[in-house]
């Protein structure tokens, strides 16, 4: 009997939740055969049976979440090795395999002695039992105790400060009953959004874009991407990643779209990727096969993953201008709102011409002010015209 | 430099140091013409003789008692038992004699050496042959205990032992044998007896293991790296003497701490681990010390033996109840 681990389904999240099962305990399974559907947090993955046999168990039920590396499969299986002549033993069945050690170096060198590595909060377990009661964090206390420990009285100076932070619950425990936890999509926006709040320092700049001169039936979705690449090639800092560790800044070489898409299961963005090098064609049919592949799940993971820049239409319902919310390491966001018409002044008389509402988000943290409002100038200057 | 099995490592390092070193002289059941019940001594007895490769008769008690003699006299034996379970009717010289040579003499006699013994359960043996009582020995003041986990290790660890002036004794774990490879250099470089090997280096968690358990623990510390988590993960190879050193520098840095061994939970060597630990990383500690072993039962038939070793999904659950410490 062989058991199989749930592997890592590419998208480097902790777990996947149980969509279907294709086989049951009994079945005799082929290799390659449909074996389950797991939901990750953007799109649903089937993983194939693994090798011939019959399952004997099933680790779980559709709804159950399962860890990655954790048992997902018991089947029993013709996978015995097979035995060559000299069974290398005489007592036992020793496994015979080809595998490559990888280990660091330091697996063959000693590891260097005494040097160690800078080391963190000094708290006795009850200290950080009250921290935690206090909503204190630790690594904003002085301490002031013997060898640096940390003392209840280090701990009320902390928490009389501005610098009290409250320390999210972990991920890993469990609501209370009455909580229904959040799964997929809305769990991996939960984690997404919460990492930006306590992370991005935003600024939010809004303005018109006065649409007048365009032709009847002119695709809004291509007119944008077509001002975004003008907008990035006048300030490409906004094309960018941003290391907080480091503070450092990646520009990139191409624009990799990503569209924010609206779906009961929460919210979907998948990536255009290298919008330069598309025609509107190749774009728009893309962005058709991303709206039937958000209401399907079957937007491969590689589609939504990438993005070097955010474009939200909040528009479509109500809403003119908004605060969108930048998904780190990208550094910008724009939102478009509801078109609608209004009163301008033409040559010094009112004319009522149709206004596209733009708010663009950056993290000031990697982008100045006047590189925002550059931008959204160059931005506007694109779609203004014919 | 080619890729060789932890076995072929093992034999290779007996071939280096038995040309190397006349005084180097093998014994044990069936090692000589038959190559040894793992094969670890095949080709030796042709290459060396009857007179340096022995094989003796079925008695433990006597091969440890005559490599003693042999070690007091100037030679540097390497015995092998079969199975760790066959070295107990042998504690008596073990223990009574080998570990206290130098103390009962005041220096004047050392006794160098090698009492190698496959060790460990998962490859389906019957009674007495799937131990892991390292504790036997880690606890007997005046022997060192070495552990190797790699082709490599088990190369540099077991010339170290050789020339090591003390006995040492060599657990071998059977599931590694021929379970990877590895590249080894046969330039007959040892490797340092008190020191523990960083294997995987991360911030977040610091696993702890030895011998064949280290295979499940790497694939857990690597499991980590997919949910943005990482861990030290630590080979402590020579449980005695303890790095305490390494050990404690890395749970410092990372506050927590899961130790995996396959030797029943009581008294193993984790404990002492745990308890050293927690007496000097006391103040960096953010969740309590774990360990995830064998349980308190004689290592049963090979039906229950998946049961009794610690499983990937094991390790993984009670990692997960370290991190889950704020």
């Amino acid at each position: 009997m062989t058991v199989f681990y749930l592997p890592d389904l590419g998208e480097g999240l902790p777990d996947a939740e149980i969509h279907e099962w294709h086989i049951k305990v009994g079945d005799v399974v082929k290799v390659d055969a449909p074996m389950v559907a797991m939901e990750t947090a953007k799109a649903v993955v089937d993983i194939p049976v693994p090798f011939n046999g019959k399952v004997v168990k099933l680790y779980g039920n559709p709804g159950d979440i399962i860890k990655t590396g954790a048992a997902l499969i018991d089947i029993e299986g013709d996978n015995k090795d097979t035995s060559s002549t000299d069974k290398a033993t005489v007592v036992g069945n020793l496994q015979i395999s080809d595998t490559i050690v990888e280990e660091l170096a330091t697996g063959i060198q000693p590891s260097s002695n005494g040097a160690a590595p800078a080391q963190g909060v000094k708290a006795t377990p009850s200290i950080r039992a009250l921290a935690k009661k206090m909503q204190v964090d630790l690594a904003h206390c002085i301490g002031t105790g013997p060898a640096g420990q940390i003392t209840v009285s280090d701990l009320e100076n902390a928490a009389k400060s501005p610098t009290k932070v409250t320390t999210p619950a972990s991920p890993l425990t469990k609501p209370t009953e009455d909580y229904e936890p959040l799964r997929g999509v809305r769990r991996a926006m939960a984690m997404a959004m919460s990492k930006s709040h306590q992370t991005v320092v935003p600024v939010t700049l809004v303005d018109d874009a006065d649409i007048h001169a365009w032709p009847e039936k002119t695709d809004v979705s291509l007119r944008l991407i077509r001002a975004i690449m003008a907008a990035c090639q006048r300030e490409p800092r906004l094309n960018a990643w941003f290391d907080e560790t480091h503070l450092a800044l990646r520009q990139h070489p191409h624009i990799n779209l990503g569209i924010a898409m609206d779906a009961p299961e929460g919210l979907f963005v998948p990536v255009l990727k290298n919008v330069g090098q598309c025609s509107a064609i190749d774009l728009r049919k893309k962005i058709d096969e991303f709206k039937t592949g958000v209401k399907n799940r079957s937007i491969p993971p590689e589609d939504l993953s990438g993005a070097t820049f955010i474009l939200s239409n909040v528009g479509v319902f109500a809403g003119r201008y908004a605060s969108p919310i930048i998904i780190p390491p990208m550094v910008a966001i724009l939102a478009v709102g509801r078109i609608s018409e209004a009163v301008v002044a033409e040559q010094g008389k009112p004319a009522i011409h149709k206004l596209l509402p733009l708010s663009l988000t950056v993290d000031h943290r990697a982008i100045t002010g006047g590189e925002a409002a550059r931008f959204l100038s160059a931005l506007i200057r694109d779609l203004q015209t014919s | 430099m080619t890729e060789i099995t932890l076995i072929a490592a093992i034999n290779q390092a007996l071939n280096y140091e038995m040309h190397a070193d006349q005084e180097v002289v093998l014994l044990g059941e069936d090692i000589g013409i038959n190559g040894g019940v793992f094969r670890a001594t095949q080709g030796l007895f042709e290459k060396f003789g009857a007179d340096r490769v022995l094989d003796t008769p079925l008695a433990e008690s006597m091969i440890a008692g005559l490599s003693i003699g042999m070690a007091a006299q100037g030679l540097k034996p390497v015995a092998e038992f079969q199975f760790m379970g066959f070295s107990y009717p042998a504690l008596d010289q073990i223990i009574n004699h080998a570990a206290r040579f130098r103390n009962r003499t005041r220096g004047r006699l050392s006794c160098p050496l090698v009492f190698r013994m496959p060790y460990g359960a998962g490859i389906h043996a019957p009674e007495h042959h799937s131990e892991s009582t390292e504790t036997l020995f880690a606890h007997t003041p005046g022997l060192r205990v070495v552990v190797p986990s790699s082709p490599a290790r088990a190369y540099g660890l077991l010339l170290a032992a050789i020339r090591d002036p003390d006995p040492v004794i060599f657990l071998e774990p059977t599931r590694l044998y021929r379970l990877q490879k590895q590249k080894v250099a046969d330039t007959g470089e040892a490797l340092p007896l008190d020191k523990s090997f960083l294997l995987r280096e991360g911030k977040d968690i610091t696993l702890i293991s030895w011998g064949a358990m280290l295979h499940e623990s790497l694939m857990a510390a690597d499991s980590l790296l997919t949910r943005g988590l990482s861990a030290d993960l630590i080979d402590v190879a020579t449980l005695k003497p303890l790095d305490c050193d390494t050990l404690l520098a890395s749970v410092e840095k990372t506050g927590r701490c899961v130790i995996i061994h396959e030797a029943a939970r009581f008294c193993g060597v984790g404990a002492e681990i745990a308890a050293q630990l927690s007496e000097k990383a006391f103040l960096s500690l953010k969740a309590p010390i774990q360990r995830v072993t064998g349980y308190d039962v004689t290592v049963p038939y090979a039906q229950l033996e998946k049961q009794y070793l610690p499983s990937l999904t094991k390790i993984i659950n009670v990692i997960d109840q370290t991190l889950e410490f704020t």
